[in-house]
């Protein structure tokens, strides 16, 4: 047969194949995602068992995809599920997801670690003896169920809807549970946000009205991070892996971090700043653009709101846009980068090197800002905001290699049902002293309920691990051991930790193979859904099995969180007559509950444009496709949307007021998309806003008050702020000028690349690579101490204790500043005496004695980890025993004026431990943590005090389970919620 | 030098002319390429389904397939026009570069015969897809600078060793690829000479001022070695002196770009058996001082008929550019000339310890 038969034979075949929709070669080329599994072969993949060798023993797998719940990535799972045994054998990535694209960071492969962690928590557990005592007993689901479904029921009936609080740490889904409680009519939703990202969206927010960036690193021309987010942080997998592929293509790299992080060490540029000044280096390279006309001005014209700062900082100049640009020439002048020398320790000429690098960008700067300075400092919210300036003025917003407003980048399918605005305001997720902090206060909760402003009955904690999470656990413990002040805890939890030991009931949800969610997050300019599902449960259902119950295919008696939900809203509700139960009413048989099968079949089914097609392509419900294939891609390409033109359709007797914005009576179309934006407002005719004058077209613009890119905020001039309405450079309180001599800089903040959290700690692979976290220590800092070596015991004291930690001299931090990561020291306490079962994590959790005198605490390490006997063989191979120490402890609580966040820096005092000093030492004094809060509370300026309309808070601002517009008015002193105690004379 | 013409017409099992563009469309023949380098990686059961298509032989075996391309003949371009014989470097850069220049993310392997193949299948059916006709012109001088650079340089070389090395599987598949090469470099080879390309009718920049064998002799008296021993994986005064003062030329040896033969382990497990030598399994770095520590001008005058052994059958290869051809056949026959004159000389480079323990 001629070269030219064989040619066509093949191509003949290959058509075929794609005709039926099949791939054709197994892996050519490399081009493509060539070492997965063909799709087609996901029921009936053929691997040899890595077990048997060197025997070639053959395995087979059935592939099903799930979405990892390690970090917020969200990345694409792909379990292989052994034929023969129905259990996960392994976890890899899934090619098919848009985000993750196959690939995974260590956490991935390790959820098979948590699924068969040996200390894994099987079945509900409920306290007996005292709180914190440590002894627990089985319980059924339907104990615990009932008891809390009556607390529930009745706070509500008896008008106590702020005495239920649901707490959570990682989400993992978007706004099921949101919506669930909005629903029951309370104000309960609780978040971790305000010591995590809080002051990076707040720097966000106040620019465009929505909170997240999405940088679109795999085309930019300039990538900026203020973080190491190439090895952690939020997304950072699919993040890492296009800022590579921007790097392949060109791009230059900067990265500012005061430690030699991995990522710095990829960095075109590395800054090592003093922490907190970040702010002022980006405000010098706004200078430095702005003096040069290196910025982009039809773009500023166009979409900042220039004219609404001309009228109000120059009321008596003309209102033209070469009038704003000599004002702003003003603006920033004094911000040389001598000046940004001086407060960030970074020489000028470098600064220089930085600002220039940004001017070469045009619109390909990707920047990102998450946690990091913006999570570290007082005012860190303005290193967010100084940071998107720099976009703002480059006209890099939502151009390809530019940084997108998250919202555009995400899809959150429409529900089967949504919820109601709840009527009530709780107050002690957000105090009065804090109208704008973008997310509930919640770190301060144990200060606030300390103080008498109220009490909780009845605290669901969920993924949330409070005591060794937050700042000041102690006084978290000192509130969760006291049944006046939580009269009920349930901890939600697959895995124990340190908060489950203080809670009455502790009941065990899945991990990422065992539960449902949806979730999308912002990852490049495009929008996809991400599915979560029970594996085992879908792989029996591909088998042609019912599965009604996730109980009958997770390990014990580890429940799916969604049916969970589900039925304990029906056991608060039973007969419906609370108006609770229908939001988890089938609508398929009306009276019954809802599946989870339901809920998503609806969902996929009615809310993802295209899946129902796509489905229906291959023979597929859009469900069963979900199921099989793990994600969907909505849409590619987004692109600038406030540049898009409003449709005719939306614009009925529209009216244009003096700042350009266009309001009309046409009502706003239905979208299937619900990700959360800001509600717009009204004109005094009732018509809504629904976009703004450019050019004598009418665009979209922002989800602003004014509609376009707020550089000066309206918002912080009116309601207190006045000074900060501009993106500013406020001097942190770990700024020289707020230090004693003696003082050093603790940054606390960053991750280790292979831990998250409190969440990784049962993974054993990742335990084994990362298990400590010494203290970085400059050698010059060292010398200083009295030649301190690595491994030498060191004494950190804060403000309100110490700690005692080990020494790691390093060239790698800067002179002057001590960083320890904050993802170890994890602890458990002695098991009491007769128990039977372990109470606590032995791979990774120290052993250690509490010990309390008054308001002084103290915690001592009786014995590391050590290798013990399980079902699982590796736990008999433990070599390490060290596992770090928990700092957090001694951490008081830092709560920024604006943004609410907590300003995680600690200025401290480093020395050679004190004779007696023993490793992981740790004392602390309650007294002086909660006057350093009140300290703290000065710092704010209250809503009774500021509110120019007398509301609790901007209604524009984002805000988890949005109350009734009614819920937003202040009570008059003496009425209503009780007002907090004035505190000036403290 | 200038070159250009071809010499000879083609051979192999599928013989016949080189066909006119006529009869198979271009696209069609970007999925013959797919399929020839989705068969260099490695075996998974859909590989029957294309090999029956082609109608090779029966396999692969998993264990054909590792004896051949992970254990003796690497299938990446670095391996053969790097100057260090090796994965990685210069070489393979300027492969990547390659991708680069074309705005295509280059993967994980840019040299890779599977990945090279499946970019000259794109490169066909962009050509092929293109209306532009401007832009069609200049996809067909980059698939064209594709084989020229980056495959004829060394493929055929390569897959002539494959087909002494390898089973029925894979020698037919090797037949079949060099034939639809050739068709390929005979259409490479047709496209009209401006003076853009006139330039580039000197030899492929992989080939182009590769420096000769060094002279082990030379070497020596000018100190270049200065390591103390053999090599520092442990190996310690197992070779003796051939190694410890020809190090350098013991690498240039195995570096078939600077030789002009490739040499693989089945080669140097042959020469042991036919020298009646012990073998020593490890890299063949390793082998070969092993060889040389036992026999040393026995194991140079070996390699000397190997290299004109291989000098031979360069000449035989038709098909390709002739300047490529005889680069390889100059280089293999200078090798064999001073391998010959090193075993001549043997006893006085021999001057450590010979432990053959």
């Amino acid at each position: 047969m001629s070269l030219n038969d064989l040619t066509k034979r093949v191509s003949a075949a290959r058509k075929e194949a794609e005709e039926r929709g099949e791939t054709f070669y197994p892996g050519a080329s490399r081009i493509h995602l060539a070492s997965f599994p063909p799709k087609e072969r996901w029921n009936d993949w053929v691997e040899l068992d890595s077990k048997a060798w060197p025997k070639r023993v053959e395995k087979r797998y059935m592939l099903v995809p799930t979405t990892c719940f390690n970090c917020e990535s969200a990345c694409g799972l792909l379990a292989y599920v052994d034929k023969d045994t129905l259990q996960v054998r392994k976890f890899e990535g899934n090619p098919e997801h848009p985000g993750s694209r196959g690939r995974n960071c260590a956490k991935g492969p390790a959820t098979l670690n948590q699924v068969t962690d040996p200390d894994r928590i099987l079945h509900p557990l409920k306290r007996v003896g005292e709180r914190g005592e440590g002894k627990w007993e089985r319980c059924s689901w339907d104990e615990a169920l009932d008891q809390l479904a009556e607390r529930i029921r009745n706070a509500i009936n008896e008008d106590r809807h702020g005495e239920i609080m649901y707490h959570v740490g990682r989400p993992g889904e978007d706004g099921f549970t949101e919506r669930m409680i909005a629903h029951w009519g309370i104000d309960g939703h609780n978040s971790h946000t305000n010591i995590c990202s809080s002051g990076a969206r707040t720097g966000y927010h106040f620019w465009m009205g929505i909170d997240r960036p999405s940088p679109d690193h795999a085309n930019a021309k300039v990538i900026l991070l203020v973080s190491s987010h190439l090895e952690s942080g939020h997304y950072f997998n699919p993040h890492a892996q296009r800022i590579i592929e921007g790097k392949k293509n060109g791009a230059k790299l900067i990265v500012l971090d005061t430690r030699l992080s991995n990522t710095a060490t990829h960095a075109d540029l590395w800054l090592s700043p003093h922490p907190g000044s970040e702010a002022a280096i980006f405000l010098a390279v706004a200078n430095h653009l702005i003096q040069h006309d290196l910025y982009d001005r039809d773009f500023v014209r166009k979409w900042w709101n220039w004219e609404e700062y001309l009228g109000h900082a120059h009321p008596d100049r003309p209102a033209t846009f070469e009038e704003f640009e000599r004002a702003l020439k003003g603006v920033y002048e004094e911000y040389t980068f001598d000046f940004a020398a001086a407060e960030s320790g970074v020489d000028a000429g470098t600064l220089q090197e930085l600002a220039e690098m940004v001017a070469t960008s045009g619109t390909q700067l990707a920047t990102h800002n998450w946690r990091s300075a913006a999570a570290g400092n007082l005012g860190g919210w303005q290193v967010s905001r100084s940071l998107f300036l720099l976009n703002a003025l480059m006209g890099s917003i939502a151009t390809p290699g530019g940084t997108f407003p998250n919202a555009w980048n995400k899809f959150v399918p429409r529900p089967i049902h949504l919820p109601n605005h709840p009527r009530v305001w709780n107050e002690l997720s957000w105090p009065q002293e804090f109208p704008l902090s973008l997310m509930e206060m919640s770190f301060l909760l144990p200060h606030l309920v300390k103080e008498g402003r109220g009490k909780i009955d009845t605290y669901i904690s969920r993924v949330y691990n409070p005591v060794w999470t937050n700042p000041d656990g102690f006084t978290w413990i000192e509130l969760l051991n006291d049944p006046e002040k939580i009269g009920f805890h349930v901890a939600l939890t697959p895995t124990w930790n340190e908060s489950a030991f203080f809670a009455d009931y502790i009941l065990p949800m899945g991990h990422s193979s065992e539960r449902h969610d949806t979730i999308s997050y912002e990852q490049y300019d495009g929008q996809f859904v991400s599915f979560r599902q029970p594996v085992l449960r879908a792989a029996r259902q591909r088998l042609g099995e019912a599965i009604t119950d996730t109980r009958e295919t997770n390990p014990g008696e580890v429940w799916e969180e969604n049916e969970f939900w589900i039925d304990l809203t029906w056991r608060v509700d039973p007969d419906g007559s609370m108006g609770i139960r229908s939001f988890f009413e089938s609508k398929k048989n009306p009276g019954e509950k809802i599946t989870v099968d339901e809920y998503y079949g609806w969902m996929f089914e009615n809310s993802l444009p295209g899946l129902p097609e796509r489905a229906a392509a291959e023979g597929l419900s859009p469900l069963e496709y979900m199921r099989r294939y793990g994600a969907y891609e909505v849409r590619k390409k987004v692109g600038q949307v406030f540049a898009q033109e409003v449709p005719a359709a939306e614009l009925d007797d529209v009216h244009v007021d003096g700042m350009g914005r266009v309001f009309t009576r046409a009502p706003k179309p239905a979208d299937s998309n619900v990700v959360p934006f800001p509600p717009m407002g009204a004109d005094s005719e009732g018509r809504r806003q629904v976009g703004i004058q450019v050019d004598g077209k009418t665009m979209k613009g922002f989800p602003t008050p004014s509609g376009r890119l707020e550089f000066w905020s309206r918002t912080l001039h009116e309601w207190g702020w006045p000074e900060l309405a501009l993106p500013t450079y406020i001097k942190s309180h770990v700024h020289r000028q707020n230090m004693d001599k003696d003082q050093m800089v603790l940054i606390s903040t960053f991750r280790l690349p292979v831990q998250i959290h409190t969440r990784s700690l049962n993974a054993k692979w990742l335990d084994e690579i990362a298990h400590t976290n010494p203290l970085w220590i400059h050698p010059d800092d060292a010398a200083r101490m009295g030649g301190v070596r690595t491994g030498d015991l060191v004494r950190v004291e804060t403000e309100i204790g110490y700690f005692v930690v080990k020494a790691w001299v390093t060239q790698g931090i800067r002179p002057g500043v001590v960083a320890c990561s904050h993802h170890m020291g994890r602890w458990k306490l002695q098991d009491p005496a007769g128990a039977t079962e372990v109470v606590g994590q032995r791979i990774g959790m120290a052993t250690v004695e509490l010990d309390q005198e008054g308001t002084e605490w103290g915690l001592k390490r009786k014995k590391g980890v050590e290798a013990f006997h399980s079902a699982d063989p590796d736990t008999r191979r433990i070599w390490w025993t060290d596992v770090g120490v928990h700092q957090n402890l001694t951490h008081a609580v830092h709560p920024d004026p604006i943004s609410g966040m907590h300003c995680w820096h600690q200025a401290v005092r480093v020395t050679r431990a004190q004779p007696g000093d023993a490793y992981g030492d740790i004392f602390v004094d309650t007294a002086r943590s909660h006057h350093v809060y009140r300290e703290w509370l000065k710092k704010t300026r209250a809503a009774l005090q500021v509110s120019p309309d007398g509301t609790r808070r901007p209604y524009w601002l984002l805000r988890p389970v949005r109350p009734e517009k009614e819920a937003y008015v202040l009570p008059m002193r003496g009425e209503g919620a009780p007002a907090p105690e004035p505190v000036a004379g403290d | 030098m200038v070159n250009g013409a071809r010499n000879g017409g083609p051979e192999g099992p599928h013989g016949g002319e080189v066909a006119a563009s006529g009869s198979v469309a271009s696209s069609e023949r970007a999925d013959l390429f797919r399929a020839l380098g989705a068969l260099s990686e490695e075996p998974r059961p859909e590989h029957r389904r294309l090999a029956d298509l082609l109608k090779l032989p029966e396999g692969p075996e998993a264990a054909d397939f590792t004896d051949l391309f992970l254990m003796n003949l690497y299938p990446y371009a670095s391996v053969h026009l790097g100057l260090e014989g090796m994965l990685g470097g210069e070489a393979r850069d300027r492969v990547a570069g390659f991708w680069q220049a074309l705005g295509i993310l280059p993967p994980k392997d840019p040299d890779h015969l599977g990945s090279l193949l499946g970019l000259l299948a794109e490169l066909v059916e962009r050509e092929e897809g293109e209306d532009e006709p401007a832009a069609r012109v200049l996809l067909g001088r980059a698939r064209s600078a594709l084989m020229r650079e980056h495959l004829e340089p060394w493929v055929p070389a390569f897959l002539g060793r494959v087909r002494e090395l390898a089973g029925p599987y894979y020698t037919a598949w090797a037949d079949l690829l060099l034939e639809a090469l050739r068709e390929e470099a005979a259409h490479a080879a047709s496209l009209p000479v401006d003076a853009e390309r006139a330039l580039q009718l000197e030899l492929p920049l992989h080939l182009r001022a590769v420096p000769p064998l060094p002279d082990p002799r030379e070497e020596n008296a000018a100190g270049e070695v200065t390591e103390s021993g053999p090599s520092n994986d442990g190996e310690v005064a197992m070779a003796g002196g051939a190694a410890s003062t020809g190090e350098a030329f013991l690498k240039a040896l195995l570096a078939p770009v600077r030789s002009g033969i490739i040499v693989t382990r089945a080669d140097l497990a042959r020469a042991g058996r036919e020298l009646n030598l012990g073998t020593r399994m490890g890299e063949r770095l390793y082998i070969l001082k092993a060889l040389l520590g036992q026999e040393p001008s026995a194991t140079l005058s070996w390699l000397a008929d190997e290299a004109r052994r291989q000098a031979a059958g360069h000449d035989k290869q038709r098909g390709f550019d002739e300047g490529v051809t005889a680069f390889w056949s100059e280089r293999a026959t200078a090798t064999a000339r001073l391998l010959d004159e090193l075993a001549s000389v043997e006893v006085g480079m021999n001057n450590g310890e010979t432990d053959h323990g």
